[in-house]
């Protein structure tokens, strides 16, 4: 038990200080950091390394200590399925996973398998894909479990591909499936595997991802999107504290910073968590709509991308526009990431934009990638900015 | 060496040798197991603790990790290929004549196979570029794939045409994914040689459908109408039905010339929203047997094969391609009745408006089962 409530707290520490980028949209689904990252760069400048992957995958790069770990899919039938890690410094390939995929691989042709982002407590990496494979591998690349939800749930899956990214928390790994098949939500052991719960949720599409957050009294919650609305579930229980009906985007997620929620519901709406998971209506707004990058939140300023590459800036406290409304320009499919007073965008045409922050905020810099695809959400820590494209993982920091 | 040395020696010896036995029965007993994994997380608590006992593991015990791939399940098989997989990021040599022979006798489990090759190949590259050419008629699906992509980019080469409709002759023969077959048949295509690509897949072209029937708010799907009154009985072509405007509706004859056997009901029928259609097939085999059905439909569907229900997804839109949903079932001696049900629903954007499907049958590989008769009575 004791070394349970140590490896709690580690994780804890984890999310909270974001050293790393453990999962997708990084701590808190917010995709910021405080990190300080080169503006300019191109396909050899600023570049740390860059290094080739085994397969393809919208599935964004994660960081735990030192190394960055990226999921993959490949073959005729997208039902190779990889997990791969690099060392932080050099791109050097430490460890390789394989799976073979037990669940339907169909996915629209620009999407992979291996869309959902893997997800890290520190001690373990669960890497999750469309098929509904699930595996726990430690650090050194050894399978510690494996789950089939997919041969539990035959008739789950959809077929433009799942994307719903997995989180990990209290000692739990959540996934959640929503399709017209057989939708659920699970918990799931992260020492074993075994179901700790299992939910059913509505036979909706949904790629979403869920959140998770600590309650002031300590309870690990997670949030979970369908396209009826937004529940809040209890980690350790799968408990429904909370149902608030709405229309709730099935594509972006929420973020939470703050014992504040930022949800995608009814365009968006921000919730004060209160002690044992009550869930306090701050404010909300039809207008804030992000289209397929989810909201960004850093510095008390709510980012949101609409589909013609406009990207607006909304108070975190009140959700008033800040003023800022600056078109970008380009098709994301990634969600945006901040590093410092910077925020970076990963185009699916290959092409790259920093966009300098605050009242002067403008795009400071551009540059197309020579036949790249990006359609991940980019991992950014102090070491610096990984992206990964349908071939490459890339590694962006200063002086290289 | 003093009898005492030498007397060490042997216990040293018989040390090592029991505990390098209890070191192969502690691998085996965790092998086993994994080996017990089953579905909803079955089993898991024991494999998990037996995988911390596999890191133990090293590249001579690849083989028997190998043999255990026979007895595994599609789950367990994930797990020993995680065994496997760390193992040979480990020092050591691999024991490559134990999984050579593995490999070549194709009486293993054919994941265990293709997991073998892979480590032959990534030992030696030479080996897969020698052994490929020769797997065109493998047990192993994946295999037998890349030994048909050999022949199509020999062919390729070939300026001889002749030459090149030899090779594509027996790719064809022995190609068992669709998108292969397609290109096959596209190359012989320009070589002069027509393919019937239905024939060669086994689609169903020759139907019946009669529609439409009620299915508003998609409440039709688990509505039996007229047609599901009686699976099996031959006369059902001959029964008439009130369809969704109180009128009388017949089974009418329609076939698809779709070279992938689609059948379009927006044009067989009509662009009709919020509705249900059957289709009504029969299929003549020359043996009682069990064959895959396998079909595309991009709306909710049921098949039926002889009464029993084969096929079942009330999914909507979600993409269609050929062999997306499948279901086995046994065919008897002689004439068999397929019926199948198409809903519709009432979703308006662009994308939302396709009613069709593809059928056909085949084994379990994707080899057409040819009918007895072709023709069938009514056409």
């Amino acid at each position: 038990m004791k070394s349970y409530i140590t490896l709690t707290i580690c994780v804890a520490a984890i999310v909270v200080c974001g050293f790393d980028w453990p999962q997708f949209r990084g701590p808190g689904g917010i995709s910021s950091t405080t990190a300080i990252l080169p503006t300019t760069f191109n396909d050899t400048e600023n570049v740390a390394w860059k290094v080739p992957l085994p397969g393809r995958g919208p599935a964004s790069p994660i960081v735990v200590g030192n190394q960055v770990i990226v999921s993959s899919s490949s073959g005729d039938k997208e039902d190779q399925l990889f997990v791969t890690s690099f060392d932080i410094e050099t791109g050097k390939q430490l460890w390789e996973q394989r799976l073979w995929a037990t669940g339907r691989c169909f996915c629209h042709p620009l999407s992979a398998n291996a869309a959902p982002t893997p997800a890290s407590d520190g001690k373990y990496i669960y890497a999750f894909y469309s098929s509904n494979d699930l595996a726990c591998i430690d650090l050194k690349g050894n399978l510690i479990w494996y789950r089939a939800l997919a041969v539990d749930h035959p008739k789950a899956g959809n077929d433009v591909g799942m994307s719903s990214s997995i989180t990990v928390i209290d000692g739990v790994v959540i996934a959640q499936v929503e399709n017209q098949g057989d939708s659920f939500a699970t918990g799931l052991n992260c020492e074993t595997g075994e179901t700790v719960w299992e939910i059913e949720r509505d036979d909706v599409a949904s790629w979403a991802s869920p959140v998770v957050f600590q309650e002031p009294g300590g309870k690990w919650l997670a949030t979970l999107q369908g396209a009826k609305g937004l529940s809040i579930v209890e980690v350790r229980t799968g408990n429904v504290l909370e149902q608030i009906e709405g229309e709730c985007s099935t594509v972006t997620s929420a973020a939470v910073i703050d014992n504040m929620v930022y949800a995608p519901l009814n365009g968006t709406t921000a919730y004060r968590v209160s002690s044992g998971g009550t869930m306090e209506k701050a404010w909300d707004g039809a207008q804030i709509r992000a289209a397929n990058a989810s909201a960004v939140v850093h510095d008390g300023t709510l980012y949101t991308l609409n589909r013609t590459g406009v990207l607006a800036g909304f108070s975190a406290e009140t959700g008033k526009p800040t003023g800022l409304k600056l078109r970008v320009g380009g098709s994301y499919w990634g969600t945006p990431a901040i590093a410092g007073q910077h925020m970076y965008f990963f185009a699916q045409d290959g092409t790259a934009r920093v966009v300098k922050l605050g009242d002067d905020a403008e795009v400071v810099h551009e540059h197309k990638f020579e036949d790249e695809v990006f359609l991940c959400s980019p991992a950014v820590t102090d070491q610096g900015l990984f992206v990964r494209s349908d071939k490459h993982l890339w590694k962006i920091a200063d002086g290289e | 060496m003093t009898p005492r040395c030498l007397a060490c020696a042997i216990l040293a010896l018989a040390i090592s040798s029991g505990s390098n036995a209890t070191a192969k029965d502690a691998i085996d007993d965790a092998i086993n197991s994994v080996l017990a994994v089953e579905k909803n997380g079955q089993g898991h608590a024991a494999a998990a603790k037996a995988m911390q006992t596999l890191r133990s593991a090293t590249k001579a015990d690849i083989p028997r990790l190998l043999r255990a791939m026979d007895k595994a399940n599609q789950i367990s098989a994930n797990w020993l290929r995680g065994v496997i997989v760390a193992t040979t990021q480990r020092d050591g040599e691999l024991p490559i004549q134990e999984i050579t022979g593995y490999f070549t006798d194709d009486s293993h489990s054919q994941l265990g196979r293709l997991m073998a090759f892979e480590l032959l190949d990534e030992n030696d590259p030479s080996f897969g570029e020698t052994t490929i050419p020769t797997l065109v008629d493998d047990a192993s699906l994946p295999l037998r794939r890349m030994a048909i992509e050999w022949h199509i980019n020999k062919a390729k080469d070939l300026d001889d045409s002749t030459a090149a409709l030899g090779i594509l002759g027996t790719a064809l023969n022995q190609a068992r994914d669709i998108d292969q077959v397609s290109q096959i048949g596209a190359m012989m295509k320009e070589k002069g040689i027509s393919i019937n690509m239905q024939d060669q897949l086994g689609f169903i072209k020759r139907w019946h459908i009669v529609g439409s029937f009620d299915n508003k708010d998609e409440g039709g799907f688990d509505v039996a109408h007229g047609p599901e009154k009686d699976l099996q009985a031959i006369s059902l072509l001959e029964d008439s039905y009130e369809n969704t405007d109180q009128k009388e509706t017949k089974w009418f004859a329609h076939s698809t010339v779709d070279p992938m056997g689609l059948v379009d009901l927006t044009k067989a029928i009509g662009p009709i929203k919020g509705v249900t259609a059957y289709a009504y097939a029969t299929f003549t085999a020359e043996e009682a047997r069990e064959v895959d059905f396998r079909l595309g439909c991009i709306n909710a569907h049921k098949v039926w094969v002889n009464g029993e229900l084969t096929i079942s997804n009330e999914v909507y839109h979600n993409g269609i391609s050929p062999d997306k949903f499948a279901g086995q079932a046994n065919l008897k001696e002689g004439e068999n009745i397929i019926v199948l049900k198409i809903c519709q629903n009432e979703q308006t954007q662009p994308w939302a408006q396709k009613w069709e499907f593809q059928l056909r049958v085949c084994d379990e590989t994707g080899k057409a089962i040819k009918q007895a008769e072709v023709e069938p009575e009514g056409f």
